[in-house]
């Protein structure tokens, strides 16, 4: 501190800050410099000091339009930083760019800046935006509408920019229609809101110049399948109106930005993934919540700990978010921090909660609260995870691991300023994922953040797509829908379509969904009564059907089939759906059921029917399904030397039982028995098969044996999981112990697969070895839920036959 | 995967998707419907000989080609003679040639002759650009007073674009365009199709009378089909039709049609959709002649006030009045005698207190707005001495006699009276604070009049605080 000079007074807080927070991190770590090898075995496992950066700028490109750039100055930005000069570069001249840089690094202006510009050039010009939820749309709006008005001005033409979703009012639909430049939306809107009514909407169609895709991380697997699909849909009714726009996309920092870009617009890309933007020094600190039962291997609370490491930095005056894995955690959260620090009665509130489903007047309320600094600690859910601005803060907190790399370091970026220091803290609770982050902190800080996959080309997708497509605008006799990217024998990457859509319509005319006429395709594959000569126009597909197929079609889900939950506490009234897949085993009977934070539990499910009848209850404990599957292979895809496998599997599913799991401590405290129909599907899956050598070195009895391999699969779905970026019901594992050379299947848990299974026999490697890392640094004895499963699911000797198969599969591999 | 893999699972979901649905919508609108069942499927031999002149003959059409396009028309002529219910068509074409100037009253814009009247059949009601207008169906009287009817079918997907080429330039003869919920419904159905293909839609900008919102107001609860145009038809004019297409067969019928060449099941929607237009056109004649003619031709209450309000809507304010009074005496004379049963009377009264108080409320507005202050008050009284007047309408007529008494009859302690009571009704805390303050101003008026009256140290402080004012019995 010696240099601090009595003349920088606006350094004066700022220097204040950052030694409060130096305090803090010295209680949490003492005497621990940061950048010291890690120590897994402390309640600090890890410091890691993230250096300052300063900004790198370049001047406006001369061919911006020079009323945006007085714009700009007149909002004090005078320069760009090299990323944004970079995208806006690749925008002006017409390529897709896809911009992966951290959070509050100017993201906004790589893509308002050229969308701005081609209005100011050409005042019919239109854009549409993409946000993955309303209320991004609502935050960017009066963003779009200061800066609109501050060119307003200066042009006398009126920029229009609106949001168009759920929650606009009919009649200013029409309006909207007609006046807005920019259109603010969300996938769900224009699959079934825009797209349907396309020739409404003709003048953005016919001058779509842009396409804002802002959090592309956010679309992956089934969410990102769909939205796949409805580009495909938009670039055609595009097509139609003889426009083709550029598109523009944000991403967190995952590993594959470029390649999920290309795949879900299937266009090149070019990627801008140098940051501009400075960046104060940071510090990430990783916390594990001290062993309280070693033989159970039961750790104390995390939300606990959380509380504690939320207070040091509270009591000294700085600015915090914490962020909760769920809504009940974040006002269990709440309460005890509120508890912690008193709030002085008629001030306003300086500890808050938030989540989804609070009302949006309260949301805003608390989001300037947070900017103006009014606001000390939010405890949050997901919700602030995405770009809402709250400004910067002092410290995130995250109280459960949050389950990527990608958003770890999205949350951790919420706390920062451009000078000054900030730290990000992350508690670990006991859940085997947190449990391998915290240990191998180099898994989390050095590794590449996990990739997003998707699979636009799931048939039940596909399908959905293709009737929605065909409703829109007739298929021709020679059309293609979609491309997939193949690497032929050169090794360079060439499009092909997957499925050929036209057999896709052939079977949707045999369902009398729509009807061929004209000329047919020249092989013939396509047309009943169509007229063989080769005169006439090109034969067309043509929706006939009274149906609004988008209607049908949800973008969360594989399928449109489903279970609604029916709350009959009081008058019956519907408060959720399940997709079909998953509703056996979130709506068993006696399965306890949360909807924002209030617990139901099922007392009828009617499979027929499709309904399962809820009431409102209160317990501290959860319910998990306990499933048996059985997989059968159809198609093998590949097979490696070393044991792994992808490709075709049919999966015979049944709910056979559920645990009741304790809140907090995860403790099992009881169980039950359930009778419940099989499910049956047709998916991918990735499988691994030991052979039979292995089976015959393992100096254990065969129940050990078997014992050895169900340890070992429930550590690898967990890895699995890690190493896909997916939740834990994405995947599902079964085993075949009856088999001379046991198999472990991976399957992906969606009926027609969602793309994790050939990426996880690619890691196959790095699943062993990481599965490997979770079960022999884990402190318990004999197995705990935080890496082979809880003692009591196995016998004593699992962990240690596991750990077994393991080294011995990976010195095969080595041999191999 | 090899084709014939690919084909077996997609049928695997694409069918027990539609099954699933099936009680929802879909798969059951796909069944051929019972009255077609009859006839089987045509092999695909039949097919091809009935594709080219096959469904020409079963609908007695044939193609127009215009510079504007190619349609396929049915025309079909009702003669002048012809009964519809219990009415001649010429009877609808002299009615309503005889009170066509009632029209631009009813549409609120000048609608001047000819009149053409529209309906649409459609492959679905979900609007969107995958739902067709397959059938338009245009109707007119011709100069001998019997009404044409043309009707253009699309035979053909690819054909739409040339077809509405074709019903262009039908709608551009028309004066105005007349439809039964056309402006909700079939105005921006056609309106999407021609956007589709980037053409100029013939509703736009040209004067269009939707009849659905009068004849809601004529006769609202009209039977037990609600205020559809069937049951207007069945109350109006006693049409009953015989074997009749419902509705939500149209589309499947279409569907079949486009599937197979056979015509054989539209002949019935065509038929259909032609009944439409005539009775629409019956309504039409039915409204303007009552709008046309006057309130003294109305026989009820109800008619009376819905020709109030059209007028009233029209900027014909002593007609509305008339109206309105008409409807009055009408309710008077709706009075039970001594032999009436209870019940109906108790039914009775349900009815016709909406339309009393409807009667009198617009006659109070109107004769405010023509400065007629003294009757506009005794309408407000009348409402607020009628004991079935909702407590919305009380208030408003309580504030109004307020300010009556004390702007314009500058009668304070009356004013004083209906504010008090204004406040004691006043149930939103705004308003609440509106009554407030009216009352605090008229009392300091009233103070400052006794003032005035009397020097301030001889008031009579016995008489009382000053809230206490002269009371009338309330």
């Amino acid at each position: 501190m010696s240099d601090l000079t009595p003349a920088s007074h606006a350094l004066a807080p700022r220097i204040g800050r950052d030694g409060a927070l130096d305090a803090a991190l010295e209680r949490l770590a003492p005497d621990r410099l940061p950048d010291r090898p890690d120590t897994p075995d402390l309640r600090v496992t890890a410091v890691r000091r993230l250096p300052a950066v300063t900004a790198q700028h370049v001047p406006f490109p001369d061919a911006l339009d020079s009323r945006l750039r007085s714009a700009l100055e007149a909002r004090g930005i005078m320069q760009l930083y090299t990323h944004q000069g970079e995208a806006i570069a690749h925008a002006l001249a017409g390529r897709h760019v896809v911009v992966t840089t951290p959070t509050a690094s100017g993201k906004t202006l790589c893509y308002n800046a050229p969308v701005l510009h081609s209005i100011l050039q050409d005042s019919a010009s239109r854009a549409l935006y993409l946000f993955p939820t309303k209320a991004l749309a609502q935050d960017q709006l009066a963003e779009l509408q200061a800066m609109c008005e501050t060119l307003d001005g200066s042009t006398g033409e009126q920029i229009g920019v609106f949001t168009y979703d759920g929650d606009t009012p009919q009649d200013a639909r029409r309006t909207i229609r007609a006046r807005a430049h920019l259109v603010l939306s969300n996938p769900d809107m224009v699959h079934s809101g825009i797209l349907p009514h396309h020739p409404r909407w003709a003048k953005l169609f016919e001058n779509l110049r842009y396409v804002v895709v802002d959090e592309l991380h956010a679309y992956r697997g089934v969410f990102g399948s769909h939205l796949c699909n409805v580009l495909r849909r938009l670039r055609r009714i595009c097509r139609h109106y003889g426009s083709n726009p550029v598109f523009l996309c944000s991403s967190a920092t995952i590993a594959n930005p470029r390649e999920l870009a290309e795949r879900l617009v299937e266009q090149p890309f070019e990627l801008v993934e140098r940051s501009g933007a400075p960046r104060g020094e940071k510090f990430f600190v990783f916390v594990n919540p001290p062993v309280v039962n070693h033989q159970l291997g039961i750790r104390r609370s995390y939300l606990g700990e959380s509380r504690r490491v939320a207070a040091e930095f509270l009591k000294r005056n700085l600015q915090l978010i914490v962020f909760a894995q769920s809504r009940l955690a974040t006002e269990i959260l709440t309460t005890y921090l509120k508890d912690d620090f008193q709030e002085i009665p008629g001030a306003p509130e300086r500890i808050r909660g938030y989540r989804g489903g609070y009302l949006p007047l309260r949301r805003r309320e608390i989001e300037k609260g947070l900017r103006e600094g009014s606001v000390r600690a939010v405890v949050s859910t997901n919700a602030l995870e995405l770009g809402i601005d709250i400004g910067a803060l002092d410290v995130a907190v995250m109280a459960g691991y949050p389950g990527t790399i990608a958003s770890t370091w999205q949350r951790a970026g919420r706390a920062g300023r451009r000078t000054g220091r900030s730290a990000a803290v992350m508690v670990a609770s006991s859940a085997p994922l947190d449990q391998f982050i915290v240990r191998n902190p180099s898994y989390f800080f050095d590794a590449s953040p996990e990739r997003a996959l998707i699979d636009p080309d799931n048939l039940h997708i596909l399908v959905d797509h293709v009737k929605c497509a065909a409703f829109e605008l007739p298929f021709t006799a020679t059309e293609q829908f979609g491309r997939h990217p193949s690497t032929d024998a050169q090794g360079s990457v060439i499009w092909t379509e997957r499925h050929d859509v036209q057999a896709v319509l052939g079977i949707l005319a045999e369902q009398g969904l729509v009807h061929f006429t004209g000329r047919a395709r020249q092989d013939g594959a396509a047309g009943q009564n169509g007229h063989d000569g080769q005169e006439g126009p090109e034969g067309q597909w043509t929706w006939t059907s009274e149906s609004y197929p988008a209607d049908a079609v949800s973008l969360r889900s594989v399928t449109s089939d489903n279970f609604v939950v029916i709350d009959t506490t009081a008058e019956p009234r519907v408060i959720g759906e399940t997709d079909f897949t998953s509703g056996p085993s979130t709506l068993h009977p006696k399965a306890i059921y949360l909807v924002e934070g209030q617990l139901f539990q099922v007392e009828r499910l009617d499979f027929e029917g499709r309904k399962a009848f809820v009431r409102a209850t209160e317990s501290d404990y959860y319910t998990t399904a306990i499933t048996y599957a059985r997989v059968t292979i159809i198609d093998t895809f590949a097979e490696s030397p070393s044991f792994a496998s992808h490709g075709e599997v049919h999966v015979v599913s049944r709910v056979v039982g559920f645990k009741k799991i304790k809140f907090y401590t995860n403790e099992n405290v009881g169980s039950g028995e359930l009778d419940l129909p099989e499910q049956q599907m047709h998916t991918t899956s990735y499988w691994m098969t030991i052979p039979a050598a292995v089976m015959a070195r393992l100096p254990y009895a065969p129940d050990d044996r078997r014992d050895g391999i169900v340890a070992l699969s429930f550590a690898m779905k967990q890895v699995a999981q890690l190493l896909l970026m997916c939740d834990g019901h994405d995947i599902g594992i079964s085993l075949d112990t009856e088999a001379e050379n046991p198999r472990v299947f991976i399957y992906d848990n969606y009926p027609g697969g969602i793309g994790f299974s050939e990426p996880l026999f690619r890691m196959h490697q790095e699943l062993l070895e990481a599965t490997r890392r979770l079960i022999a640094e884990c402190e318990c004895e004999n197995g705990c839920p935080g890496c082979v499963g809880p003692i009591g699911n196995t016998g004593p000797l699992a962990r240690l036959a596991a750990l077994r198969i393991l080294d011995l599969l990976l010195a095969n591999e080595l041999a191999a | 995967m090899d084709i014939a893999t690919l084909k077996d699972r997609l049928r695997g979901i694409v069918k027990p998707a539609s099954e699933l649905e099936g009680s929802a919508g879909e798969s059951v609108r796909l069944k051929p419907d019972p009255t077609s069942r009859a006839t089987p499927e045509p092999t695909s031999q039949e097919r091809s000989s009935d594709v080219g002149s096959g469904f020409s003959q079963t609908l007695c059409g044939s193609w127009r080609e215009t510079s504007a396009g190619r349609s396929f028309v049915v025309t079909h002529r009702f003669a002048a003679a012809d009964f519809h219910g219990r009415h001649r068509v010429s009877e609808f074409a002299e009615t309503l040639q005889a009170a066509s100037p009632a029209a631009s009253l009813v549409g609120r814009s000048s609608a001047s002759m000819p009149f053409i009247f529209f309906d649409l059949e459609t492959t679905g009601l979900n609007g969107g650009a995958g739902t067709h207008a397959f059938l338009v169906g245009c109707g007119w009287f011709d100069e001998e007073g019997g009404f044409v009817t043309e009707q253009h079918l699309m035979t053909d997907f690819s054909g739409e674009r040339s077809m509405l080429g074709v019903v262009a330039e039908d709608f551009r003869r028309a004066g105005t365009l007349m439809s039964f919920n056309g402006k909700s419904f079939d105005a921006p159905m056609l309106e999407t199709r021609y956007l589709f293909h980037r053409l100029e839609s013939p509703c736009a900008n040209r004067p269009h009378v939707d009849l659905v919102h009068p004849a809601r107001r004529f006769w609202g609860n009209a039977g037990e089909g609600g205020c559809s145009l069937g049951a207007l038809e069945q109350q109006l004019f006693a049409v009953a039709r015989k074997g009749d297409v419902a509705g939500f067969e149209i589309p499947s019928r279409y569907f079949r049609f486009v599937r197979t060449g056979d015509a054989q099941p539209l002949v019935e929607v065509l038929h259909h959709n032609r009944l439409d237009l005539l009775s629409l056109a019956g309504l039409t004649a039915r409204i303007f002649h009552l709008v046309q003619a006057g309130p003294t031709v109305a026989t009820e209450a109800r008619e009376a006030v819905a020709l109030g309000r059209v007028y009233r809507d029209a900027g014909l304010e002593e007609r509305a009045e008339e109206a309105f009074e008409r409807a009055l005496v009408l309710l008077e004379r709706e009075t039970p005698g001594a032999e009436t049963p209870a019940h109906w009377f108790a039914m009775r009264r349900r009815e016709r207190a909406p339309l009393t108080v409807e009667a009198l409320r617009s006659l109070a507005l109107l004769a405010r707005r023509q400065h007629r202050y003294d009757a506009a008050a005794a309408r407000w009284r009348r409402l607020v001495e009628f004991a079935d007047c909702p407590p919305h309408i009380s208030r408003e007529a309580i504030e109004a006699l307020a300010i009556y008494h004390e702007h314009r009859a500058r009668d304070l302690a009356a004013a004083k009276v209906f504010a008090l009571r204004g406040l004691e009704l006043e149930g939103r805390p705004a308003r609440g604070d509106a009554a407030r303050h009216r009352l605090a101003r008229i009392e300091r008026k009233l103070v400052s009049e006794r003032c005035s009256l009397f020097p301030s140290s001889t008031l009579p402080l016995s008489s009382g605080s000053p809230t206490s004012g002269p009371r009338t019995s309330s």
